[in-house]
């Protein structure tokens, strides 16, 4: 029987859950000989990201990230941070933040698979796009 | 004036700067795993829906897709437009939108791609409207039976397979048969019968897309005609929305009330461009390799096509779909479905055509089911009479072969039967008006014809036609306005045939 990349990721995080310090380096150690055995190394990058998935799920964690044109102020970012929770209903927000001259002004939000696009340069497309229909 | 137009340019910008207003969304998005043959693999997108849009954003603009596979945790899409600069990782949004394609009364006269983009070079359409491309068929509450006929010009058609406004009517044959001439023929022959036409090529050589084009404006049938065009050259994901943006065209006449005829052209090309699509998202091939779905995808283009009743604006969408055949293969898997598809079918037959019997229509293997309610009463008249002679005819050329002692009578019905055959021959783009065409049978079957030698019937019939013209405009005029023919009609009629045919002097004596 083939097992997919989710069904590892499941096995391996229930093993883990609960287990700390050298326990827990001694069963990945367990986990990557019965990926060699099963000849399934090749899934490892998909088997971390479920992995990653079932991890932010439990704890209720959102991974986010927010580009601008320059760095945000701190309270400024908590402002962002409890936003977030607001909209996505977790409880931890790791938010990665960006820099890019090419936003112009404003912000991209992206968190889980949603994106908020708030900049200055979406804006002045759809307002070309407007002007060309 | 000049000033005007100038401040009139100036208020409309200003007003569109005005009425902008730039909203924020919160999007569904998701990276590409996948891309390649046309097709990506997109993770995240938990949101999507099937047929929706996606926006795969590239270093060199847009690119768009549509969903066409949903999975537990990613999504199949097609790309409707030029893929290689997509990345794996590259970042896709969901644009919230069913595939649509804009409609308007200004897609008449235009060759537009299957979303609607000009192909001729003119401005963009202004849609009135946009309207999905897929979209469930009229029920039954809606529809009405199929009553009026749709005039092919094509005195083997008209006559013994009748085709009516809200039917569907299959078109099969070999290759280089006259297929698709049988079809333009039908479009040349709907200028002033209140019909837009659309004619949909599906993986067509874009040389003779261009061609028929130029024919169609040079017979004048470009006023009412939309060609949507999904060539050779295209993806394939184009060629499987063609013909369904094609349809979404003539639902929107068809919403206003009018008649409209599709032409599909052809489907074979287009189940094998789904069979591509299908087997790129990987979905199990069944027979000759085609998905599950060929039926499904047939069926639900061809149900839109209908009439309806007064009530729901008494439109209609008569639909012309092709298949092209392998050697005269007509059990093979896809024309077997269109045929049980659609209600009759024309099958053209290569021994006919290099015969010369042009166009080269098998009256026995050809079929309507909608029958004779789809013709005008003066026809019905004498169509049936011609069925009949044509059965015999074929019946008894079979039979004759083999004796040559034949009896008076069955002489008799096999010199009338071959007149029969020459006069179904027609020359491609000249259809003949439904008027004409009667008053050239009622001839045939009333024995006018007899005494005119075999290989010169069809010169008879040009001359005939012509002298019917200056000679009898008016029982024509009644065929065309009252639709039948009485016996004052019919005595005129034979009274001018006769006296026409006192002029010649090639007649058996």
């Amino acid at each position: 029987m083939k097992i997919k990349a989710k069904q590892y990721a499941q096995a391996l995080f229930l093993e883990t859950r609960d287990k700390k310090g050298d326990d827990l380096l001694k069963t990945l150690d367990k986990f990557f000989e019965v990926l060699k055995v099963d000849n399934n190394l090749s899934q490892l990058e998909k088997i971390v990201f479920y992995f990653n998935n079932l991890w932010n799920k439990e704890y209720s964690l959102v991974e986010a990230e927010i580009t601008c044109s320059r760095f945000l102020e701190n309270d400024l970012r908590s402002d962002v941070v409890s936003y977030l929770k607001k909209i996505s209903q977790a409880e931890n927000i790791e938010i990665k933040e960006k820099e890019d001259k090419k936003v112009i002004g404003g912000f991209v939000l992206k968190y889980g698979d949603k994106i908020i696009d708030a900049s200055i340069k979406n804006k002045i497309n759809s307002f070309k796009n407007s002007l060309l229909n | 004036m000049e000033n005007n137009s100038k401040d009139f340019i100036i208020e409309q910008i200003r007003q569109r700067i005005s009425d902008f207003k730039s909203e924020i969304k919160e999007q569904n998005f998701g990276k590409v795993v996948e891309v390649g043959d046309g097709i990506a693999k997109v993770s995240g997108l938990s949101e999507a829906m099937m047929s929706e849009m996606l926006e795969f954003k590239t270093n060199s603009g847009s690119v768009f897709g549509v969903v066409l596979n949903l999975e537990e945790d990613s999504v199949g899409a097609v790309l409707l437009g030029e893929g290689s600069a997509i990345k794996e990782g590259g970042e896709v949004v969901a644009l919230k939108r069913i595939l649509e394609v804009p409609v308007g009364d200004d897609i008449a006269g235009r060759v537009l791609n299957p979303l609607g983009a000009p192909l001729d070079g003119k401005e963009n359409i202004k849609a009135e409207k946009f309207y999905p491309v897929e979209k469930i068929a009229p029920g039954v509450i809606t529809r009405q039976s199929v009553d009026e006929p749709v005039q092919t010009g094509i005195k083997a058609i008209d006559a013994m397979i009748p085709v009516g406004r809200g039917q569907r009517e299959l078109i099969i044959g070999d290759r280089q048969i006259g297929k698709t001439a049988i079809a333009i023929d039908t479009i040349i022959n709907q200028k002033g019968q209140n019909m837009k036409c659309i004619y949909v090529a599906i993986g067509q050589k874009e040389s003779k897309v261009a061609g028929i084009v130029a024919k169609l404006k040079e017979a004048g049938a470009m006023d009412y005609t939309t060609v949507v065009v999904a060539g050779a050259s295209d993806p394939a994901s184009l060629l499987y929305i063609a013909p369904y943006a094609g349809c979404a065209m003539a639902e929107y006449f068809l919403d206003k009330g009018e008649d409209v005829l599709i032409i599909y052209d052809d489907l074979s090309k287009h189940a094998v461009a789904y069979r591509e699509i299908s087997l790129l998202l990987k979905r199990p091939p069944g027979r000759e390799a085609y998905p599950g779905d060929v039926f499904y995808l047939h069926s639900r283009l061809l149900e839109r096509a209908c009439k309806l009743n007064p009530d729901f604006g008494g439109g209609s969408i008569t639909a012309l779909p092709i298949i092209e055949t392998q050697a005269g293969d007509v059990s093979a898997y896809i024309p077997t479905n269109v045929i049980s598809i659609t209600d009759g079918q024309i099958y053209l037959e290569p021994d006919l055509f290099y015969q010369g019997n042009r166009p080269a229509v098998n009256a026995g293997l050809s079929v309507s089911r909608v029958g004779s309610s789809a013709q005008i009463k003066a026809m019905k008249k004498v169509a049936g009479k011609m069925r009949l002679e044509a059965a015999q005819y074929r019946e008894l050329a079979a039979f004759a072969q083999f004796g040559s002692d034949l009896d008076e009578e069955t002489r008799k019905k096999l010199e009338r039967g071959k007149r029969l055959m020459e006069i179904l021959k027609q020359d491609q783009y000249e259809p003949m008006d439904v008027a004409l065409q009667v008053s050239v049978f009622f001839s045939l079957i009333n024995g006018l014809m007899d005494s005119v030698p075999v290989d010169k019937i069809r010169e008879f019939e040009k001359g005939l036609v012509e002298y019917i013209k200056d000679n009898a405009s008016d029982v024509l005029k009644n065929i065309k306005e009252v639709k039948v023919m009485d016996e004052k009609d019919e005595e005129k009629l034979t009274k001018v045939i006769n006296n026409y045919k006192d002029t010649l002097d090639y007649l058996i004596k």
